[in-house]
């Protein structure tokens, strides 16, 4: 068995004194596509904040790629190959598309390099390349997205997890940008994606983990977890 | 759905800023005393006001007891030249040295905080380093102040000095936000204004750049305040920790636009002059004159940084109008 890439043991995160998600395990290997699923209030934002950083972890440790990144800042992080991109895209609003995009190669020092990067995101979302100069915030919620998506691409990372991919997207673009993320996974980079929607979280997906009141509840593979009456029963409560 | 282009056009060319420079060295050569104080006092607002735009403008931190730099810069230039009979430069040097200290040393736990806990930080701050100063009377002689002696030379030579030195720290302080406006740093303290999570989640180490934008932001405050102690030769608490020098700068600042170059350069000219004016012809109603240009500002340009940004505003304000006339006609 290949050494997983991020691997979570007995991870507790919350806000404060607050705790919202317990002892969770989880794992991704180099070149997998993980689906974490669950309803609205499972606790999925509050345990990828705490993965990227954001959100101090209070018990248990995170694992990247072989060293202990329990208490690395957010910043060391990405630069370590961990990208994460939160809920409600986050992009600088006031810049344009290709600001935002050099940001996201902010710690890649080499000029040349962050220009073949740049090329390589619009050749993916050409959309992008049409509406470089466009201030960001003027975009559709697909095309902030899909710069969301390439701003975290910019500094090449081994692993890319997105918070709620389809969060207020019509399905044709979920698809567009699904399609893109196809490549990406292709090129070698592993995807953890977060979904209220099961179809568009574990459509792809090689593994999914199912998230209920802080805990994981379900594990196993995409298809499996797909079919399994239980996971309706998480979703619709019966 | 319309492109809007981002204005790459400079608002004002550099031509236009050739020929001011030329203008206000020529100023101070030929305005009687009156005048040229005035100018210098526009100087030191414009400077105070760039320092703002550094933490507050381009960073997002609305440090409020800015002025405490200023303060700590007043003294550390009278200590150094009366105790250790320092000449002026090697002053301000220190000044600048402690108030890049203290904003260093403030910064790591004050950084902690956002939005209005970080402003009433830093008002805090700058009352604790005012009593400390009050009370800490051998070194800083207390509420009595410390005279500095004059300058050698005639009144009309000095005066013309401290213009010329002024002058040269507002552009000094313009070439710095200018240079923020360009450089890799600039844009790591424009994401953090933007976005803090999302500068921390693209590399970007939000503590390092707010911490250094703040330090760069003090000396600009400290210079400012050492060379009025000169200028002054004589400084105390109240008028060194004025927190009226940080809502000046605060006013302008916003007047002319937060994140913008020259824009609080205009604001600092208009503001100063309106202020200078009705103080020789409205004595009575000078504050008042302050104060309702102060509201004026809040309610007529809330929440936008730049001048760009407003005129989108007005416009789309004035199309949603239009829109609502057309629409309710039958």
């Amino acid at each position: 068995m290949t050494a997983p890439l991020l691997e979570l043991r007995g991870l507790g995160a919350g806000y404060g004194l607050l705790q919202v998600v317990w002892d969770v395990r989880l794992h991704v290997l180099p070149d997998e596509w993980v689906a974490l699923v669950g309803a609205s209030g499972a606790g999925k934002t509050t345990l990828v904040r705490a993965i990227a950083g954001l959100n101090p972890p209070l018990l248990g440790s995170v694992r990247f790629d072989g060293e202990d990144i329990t208490h690395l800042p957010a910043h060391q992080r990405v630069r370590a190959g961990l990208a994460m991109i939160p809920e409600g895209r986050r992009l600088f609003t006031g810049m344009t598309v290709r600001e935002n995009l050099m940001l996201g190669g902010f710690a890649e020092p080499h000029a040349a390099e962050l220009a073949g990067r740049l090329a390589d995101i619009y050749d993916l979302f050409p959309v992008l390349a049409t509406r470089r100069d466009q201030i960001a915030g003027t975009l559709s919620g697909g095309e902030q997205q899909m710069c969301a998506i390439g701003r975290a691409l910019m500094l090449k990372p081994k692993l890319l997890i997105i918070d709620e991919l389809s969060l207020g997207l019509a399905p044709a673009i979920v698809d567009a940008i699904l399609d893109a993320l196809i490549v990406v996974h292709a090129r070698g980079t592993a995807l953890l994606i977060i979904d209220q929607d099961v179809g568009v979280g574990l459509g792809q997906a090689d593994r999914a983990y199912v998230m209920r009141s802080g805990r994981i509840v379900m594990q196993g593979e995409a298809d499996r977890v797909l079919r399994d009456p239980a996971l309706h029963r998480e979703y619709i409560g019966v | 759905m319309p492109r809007s282009k981002p204005e790459r056009r400079a608002p004002i060319g550099p031509l236009a800023v050739a020929v001011l420079f030329v203008m206000l060295i020529a100023a101070g050569l030929v305005l009687n005393g009156y005048w040229q104080r005035t100018l210098t006092e526009v100087f030191l607002v414009a400077t105070i006001a760039q320092s703002i735009n550094i933490i507050a403008g381009f960073t997002g931190y609305a440090a409020f007891g800015q002025v405490v730099f200023f303060g700590l810069g007043n003294y550390t230039l009278a200590i150094a030249m009366t105790s250790l009979h320092a000449p002026f430069l090697a002053g301000a040097a220190m000044g600048s040295v402690v108030c890049a200290g203290f904003a260093m040393v403030c910064g790591v736990p004050l950084f902690r905080l956002k939005g209005h806990y970080f402003a009433i930080a830093t008002l805090g701050l700058n009352e604790a380093v005012k009593a400390v100063v009050n009370n800490w009377s051998s070194l800083t002689g207390g509420g009595s102040g410390i005279s500095l002696s004059l300058p050698a030379g005639n009144d009309r030579g000095n005066a013309q000095v401290f213009y010329g030195a002024f002058l040269m720290l507002m552009w000094a302080s313009i070439a710095m936000v200018w240079l923020l406006g360009r450089t890799r740093f600039g844009y790591a303290c424009r994401a953090i204004r933007a976005d803090e999570d999302a500068a921390a989640s693209t590399g970007v180490n939000p503590l390092f750049y707010k911490t250094g934008a703040w330090m760069v932001s003090a000396v600009l405050a400290g210079l400012a305040g050492s060379l009025y102690a000169y200028w002054q030769s004589y400084i105390e608490p109240g008028v060194a920790f004025d927190m009226d020098i940080s809502v000046k700068g605060f006013v302008v600042l916003l007047l002319g636009g937060a994140g913008s170059v020259f824009g609080p350069i205009v604001a600092a000219f208009v503001f100063q002059i309106v202020s200078t004016v009705t103080w020789g012809h409205l004595l009575t109603f000078h504050l008042g004159t302050m104060g309702i240009l102060i509201m004026l500002t809040v309610l007529l340009l809330p929440q936008r940084y730049t001048w760009s940004e407003r005129r989108r505003a007005v416009v789309a304000g004035l199309q949603s109008a239009r829109q609502r006339l057309v629409g309710a006609r039958p």
